[in-house]
Protein backbone atom coordinates (compact mmCIF):
# COMPACT_ATOMS: atom_id res chain seq x y z
CA UNK A 1 0.00 0.00 0.00
CA UNK A 2 1.54 3.29 -1.09
CA UNK A 3 -0.99 5.69 0.46
CA UNK A 4 0.74 8.46 2.45
CA UNK A 5 -0.08 8.27 6.11
CA UNK A 6 0.70 9.99 9.36
CA UNK A 7 2.45 7.86 11.91
CA UNK A 8 2.87 8.56 15.59
CA UNK A 9 5.45 6.90 17.72
CA UNK A 10 4.53 5.17 20.96
CA UNK A 11 5.93 8.15 22.92
CA UNK A 12 3.75 10.62 21.01
CA UNK A 13 0.65 8.47 21.48
CA UNK A 14 1.38 8.23 25.19
CA UNK A 15 1.95 11.99 25.41
CA UNK A 16 -1.37 12.70 23.67
CA UNK A 17 -3.16 10.17 25.87
CA UNK A 18 -1.68 11.81 28.95
CA UNK A 19 -2.75 15.23 27.65
CA UNK A 20 -6.30 13.95 27.15
CA UNK A 21 -6.27 12.50 30.65
CA UNK A 22 -5.07 15.78 32.11
CA UNK A 23 -7.77 17.76 30.32
CA UNK A 24 -10.44 15.38 31.58
CA UNK A 25 -9.52 15.91 35.26
CA UNK A 26 -11.93 18.47 36.71
CA UNK A 27 -10.73 21.20 39.04
CA UNK A 28 -11.98 20.15 42.50
CA UNK A 29 -14.77 22.33 43.80
CA UNK A 30 -14.24 23.82 47.20
CA UNK A 31 -16.87 22.09 49.26
CA UNK A 32 -15.70 23.37 52.63
CA UNK A 33 -18.52 25.14 54.38
CA UNK A 34 -19.72 25.72 57.91
CA UNK A 35 -23.32 25.06 56.91
CA UNK A 36 -23.53 21.86 58.96
CA UNK A 37 -22.11 23.63 62.02
CA UNK A 38 -24.69 26.39 61.51
CA UNK A 39 -27.54 23.84 61.39
CA UNK A 40 -26.09 22.11 64.46
CA UNK A 41 -25.95 25.40 66.40
CA UNK A 42 -29.52 26.27 65.39
CA UNK A 43 -30.65 22.80 66.51
CA UNK A 44 -28.92 23.40 69.86
CA UNK A 45 -30.67 26.81 70.14
CA UNK A 46 -34.02 25.10 69.69
CA UNK A 47 -33.16 22.40 72.26
CA UNK A 48 -32.13 25.06 74.83
CA UNK A 49 -35.42 26.92 74.27
CA UNK A 50 -37.47 23.72 74.53
CA UNK A 51 -35.63 22.62 77.66
CA UNK A 52 -36.31 25.99 79.32
CA UNK A 53 -40.03 25.68 78.62
CA UNK A 54 -40.33 21.92 78.95
CA UNK A 55 -43.50 21.99 81.11
CA UNK A 56 -45.50 23.71 78.33
CA UNK A 57 -44.04 21.69 75.49
CA UNK A 58 -46.38 19.67 73.29
CA UNK A 59 -46.41 18.08 69.84
CA UNK A 60 -48.00 21.05 68.05
CA UNK A 61 -45.60 23.56 69.59
CA UNK A 62 -42.61 21.38 68.72
CA UNK A 63 -43.64 21.10 65.05
CA UNK A 64 -44.47 24.83 64.89
CA UNK A 65 -41.09 25.81 66.38
CA UNK A 66 -39.21 23.40 64.13
CA UNK A 67 -40.85 24.81 61.00
CA UNK A 68 -40.03 28.36 62.14
CA UNK A 69 -36.41 27.48 62.80
CA UNK A 70 -35.84 25.27 59.75
CA UNK A 71 -38.28 26.35 57.04
CA UNK A 72 -38.45 23.85 54.20
CA UNK A 73 -36.39 21.25 56.07
CA UNK A 74 -37.47 17.87 57.39
CA UNK A 75 -36.77 16.57 60.85
CA UNK A 76 -37.40 14.09 63.60
CA UNK A 77 -37.82 14.98 67.25
CA UNK A 78 -37.56 12.31 69.94
CA UNK A 79 -39.44 13.79 72.86
CA UNK A 80 -39.57 11.28 75.72
CA UNK A 81 -41.06 8.12 74.24
CA UNK A 82 -42.68 10.04 71.42
CA UNK A 83 -41.27 10.40 67.89
CA UNK A 84 -42.44 13.53 66.12
CA UNK A 85 -41.86 13.81 62.39
CA UNK A 86 -41.81 17.03 60.37
CA UNK A 87 -41.79 16.80 56.59
CA UNK A 88 -40.23 13.83 54.85
CA UNK A 89 -37.10 12.79 56.75
CA UNK A 90 -34.57 10.96 54.62
CA UNK A 91 -30.92 11.24 53.63
CA UNK A 92 -28.06 12.92 55.46
CA UNK A 93 -28.85 14.62 58.75
CA UNK A 94 -27.44 16.66 61.61
CA UNK A 95 -28.40 15.40 65.04
CA UNK A 96 -28.26 16.94 68.50
CA UNK A 97 -29.43 15.80 71.92
CA UNK A 98 -30.20 17.67 75.13
CA UNK A 99 -30.21 16.02 78.54
CA UNK A 100 -31.54 18.13 81.40
CA UNK A 101 -33.34 18.05 84.75
CA UNK A 102 -36.76 19.60 85.26
CA UNK A 103 -37.84 21.32 88.51
CA UNK A 104 -38.76 17.93 90.06
CA UNK A 105 -35.16 16.82 89.31
CA UNK A 106 -36.44 14.27 86.84
CA UNK A 107 -34.02 13.54 83.99
CA UNK A 108 -35.38 14.41 80.54
CA UNK A 109 -34.06 14.03 77.03
CA UNK A 110 -34.90 15.59 73.70
CA UNK A 111 -33.19 14.61 70.47
CA UNK A 112 -33.51 16.67 67.33
CA UNK A 113 -32.52 15.39 63.89
CA UNK A 114 -32.47 17.88 61.02
CA UNK A 115 -32.35 16.41 57.52
CA UNK A 116 -30.62 18.15 54.65
CA UNK A 117 -33.39 17.30 52.18
CA UNK A 118 -36.43 19.44 51.55
CA UNK A 119 -40.10 18.54 51.73
CA UNK A 120 -41.02 16.13 48.95
CA UNK B 1 24.82 20.19 -1.03
CA UNK B 2 27.99 19.20 0.71
CA UNK B 3 27.91 16.08 2.74
CA UNK B 4 30.02 16.22 5.84
CA UNK B 5 30.81 13.62 8.40
CA UNK B 6 29.64 15.80 11.30
CA UNK B 7 26.82 14.47 13.39
CA UNK B 8 23.69 16.66 13.48
CA UNK B 9 20.43 16.82 15.34
CA UNK B 10 17.37 15.98 13.30
CA UNK B 11 13.83 16.93 14.26
CA UNK B 12 11.14 14.68 13.00
CA UNK B 13 7.43 15.69 12.96
CA UNK B 14 6.92 12.97 15.49
CA UNK B 15 9.52 14.38 17.88
CA UNK B 16 8.24 17.93 17.38
CA UNK B 17 4.68 16.81 18.19
CA UNK B 18 5.84 15.02 21.33
CA UNK B 19 7.81 18.13 22.34
CA UNK B 20 4.78 20.41 21.91
CA UNK B 21 2.55 17.90 23.67
CA UNK B 22 4.89 17.90 26.68
CA UNK B 23 5.02 21.71 26.57
CA UNK B 24 1.23 21.92 26.43
CA UNK B 25 0.89 19.38 29.25
CA UNK B 26 3.27 21.38 31.44
CA UNK B 27 1.41 24.64 30.69
CA UNK B 28 -1.98 23.05 31.36
CA UNK B 29 -0.70 21.42 34.53
CA UNK B 30 0.53 24.74 35.86
CA UNK B 31 -2.74 26.44 34.86
CA UNK B 32 -4.70 23.67 36.51
CA UNK B 33 -2.70 23.97 39.73
CA UNK B 34 -3.08 27.75 39.71
CA UNK B 35 -6.85 27.49 39.24
CA UNK B 36 -7.12 24.94 42.05
CA UNK B 37 -5.02 27.20 44.31
CA UNK B 38 -7.20 30.25 43.56
CA UNK B 39 -10.35 28.26 44.34
CA UNK B 40 -8.84 27.05 47.61
CA UNK B 41 -7.82 30.57 48.61
CA UNK B 42 -11.24 32.08 47.86
CA UNK B 43 -12.88 29.12 49.63
CA UNK B 44 -10.73 29.64 52.72
CA UNK B 45 -11.50 33.38 52.77
CA UNK B 46 -15.23 32.57 52.60
CA UNK B 47 -14.81 29.95 55.35
CA UNK B 48 -13.03 32.48 57.54
CA UNK B 49 -15.86 35.00 57.07
CA UNK B 50 -18.47 32.32 57.82
CA UNK B 51 -16.57 31.45 61.00
CA UNK B 52 -16.56 35.09 62.12
CA UNK B 53 -20.29 35.45 61.42
CA UNK B 54 -20.98 32.22 63.32
CA UNK B 55 -18.92 33.26 66.35
CA UNK B 56 -20.42 36.76 66.38
CA UNK B 57 -23.96 35.34 66.26
CA UNK B 58 -22.96 32.91 69.03
CA UNK B 59 -21.70 35.78 71.15
CA UNK B 60 -24.92 37.80 70.66
CA UNK B 61 -27.22 34.99 71.80
CA UNK B 62 -25.03 33.54 74.57
CA UNK B 63 -23.31 36.54 76.16
CA UNK B 64 -24.24 39.92 77.53
CA UNK B 65 -22.28 43.09 76.90
CA UNK B 66 -23.94 46.28 78.17
CA UNK B 67 -21.34 48.53 76.52
CA UNK B 68 -21.61 46.95 73.09
CA UNK B 69 -24.79 44.86 72.67
CA UNK B 70 -23.58 43.71 69.22
CA UNK B 71 -21.21 41.45 71.19
CA UNK B 72 -23.84 40.11 73.56
CA UNK B 73 -27.53 40.75 74.08
CA UNK B 74 -28.65 37.81 76.18
CA UNK B 75 -30.89 38.29 79.22
CA UNK B 76 -29.26 38.31 82.64
CA UNK B 77 -30.96 36.42 85.46
CA UNK B 78 -30.21 38.52 88.56
CA UNK B 79 -31.51 35.80 90.91
CA UNK B 80 -29.26 33.10 89.50
CA UNK B 81 -26.44 35.54 88.68
CA UNK B 82 -25.99 34.16 85.20
CA UNK B 83 -26.75 34.89 81.58
CA UNK B 84 -29.71 33.07 80.07
CA UNK B 85 -28.52 31.51 76.84
CA UNK B 86 -30.73 32.12 73.79
CA UNK B 87 -33.03 34.48 75.71
CA UNK B 88 -32.68 37.83 73.95
CA UNK B 89 -32.95 41.11 75.85
CA UNK B 90 -34.82 43.06 73.15
CA UNK B 91 -34.20 46.39 74.89
CA UNK B 92 -30.45 45.87 74.98
CA UNK B 93 -30.39 44.36 71.48
CA UNK B 94 -32.04 47.44 69.96
CA UNK B 95 -29.09 49.53 71.24
CA UNK B 96 -26.53 47.52 69.25
CA UNK B 97 -24.12 49.52 67.09
CA UNK B 98 -22.18 48.46 63.96
CA UNK B 99 -18.87 46.72 64.63
CA UNK B 100 -15.62 47.02 62.72
CA UNK B 101 -13.08 44.18 62.71
CA UNK B 102 -9.62 43.96 61.13
CA UNK B 103 -10.79 42.47 57.86
CA UNK B 104 -14.56 42.37 58.27
CA UNK B 105 -17.45 44.47 59.55
CA UNK B 106 -20.88 43.77 60.97
CA UNK B 107 -22.98 44.92 58.01
CA UNK B 108 -26.40 43.98 59.28
CA UNK B 109 -28.32 42.99 62.36
CA UNK B 110 -32.00 42.16 62.61
CA UNK B 111 -34.48 40.28 64.75
CA UNK B 112 -37.59 38.46 63.53
CA UNK B 113 -40.53 37.71 65.83
CA UNK B 114 -43.87 36.37 64.56
CA UNK B 115 -42.74 36.87 60.97
CA UNK B 116 -42.07 40.58 61.58
CA UNK B 117 -38.46 41.56 60.96
CA UNK B 118 -37.00 44.46 62.91
CA UNK B 119 -33.89 45.61 61.07
CA UNK B 120 -31.40 47.58 63.17
CA UNK B 121 -29.21 48.32 60.17
CA UNK B 122 -28.36 46.76 56.83
CA UNK B 123 -25.28 48.08 55.04
CA UNK B 124 -24.05 47.02 51.60
CA UNK B 125 -20.75 45.15 51.36
CA UNK B 126 -18.80 42.61 49.37
CA UNK B 127 -18.73 38.83 49.89
CA UNK B 128 -21.29 38.98 52.68
CA UNK B 129 -22.30 36.05 54.88
CA UNK B 130 -25.63 35.97 56.69
CA UNK B 131 -26.26 33.71 59.68
CA UNK B 132 -29.44 33.33 61.72
CA UNK B 133 -29.84 31.96 65.24
CA UNK B 134 -32.95 30.95 67.16
CA UNK B 135 -33.81 32.94 70.28
CA UNK B 136 -36.62 33.45 72.74
CA UNK B 137 -37.80 37.07 72.84
CA UNK B 138 -40.38 38.03 75.46
CA UNK B 139 -41.67 34.45 75.56
CA UNK B 140 -41.91 34.13 71.78
CA UNK B 141 -39.64 32.16 69.51
CA UNK B 142 -37.79 34.29 66.98
CA UNK B 143 -34.51 34.62 65.17
CA UNK B 144 -31.53 36.96 65.10
CA UNK B 145 -29.83 37.53 61.75
CA UNK B 146 -26.20 38.61 61.57
CA UNK B 147 -24.68 39.84 58.29
CA UNK B 148 -20.89 40.04 58.07
CA UNK B 149 -19.03 41.44 55.04
CA UNK B 150 -15.39 41.77 53.98
CA UNK B 151 -13.74 45.16 54.38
Amino acid sequence: MKTKGFCLSLEAIMSLAFLGLLLSIPVPENSQSLNELHVFKKANDLLIIWAADFENLNREKIIQDFEKAFPGKSGEIFFGAERIVAGNPKGEAVSSQAVFFVSSLERKEIRLVVYKGYFS
Amino acid sequence: MAITGEKGFAFSIDLALAFFAVLLISTLMLGHLNLAKEKQVSGLERLSLERKALFLADSIVKKRNDENPALGSALFDWEKHRVLSNHLDSGLFSKAMPLQGEDFFLAGLSCTIDGEEKVLWDLPGKNCVSIDRIVLVEGKIGSVRVKVCEN
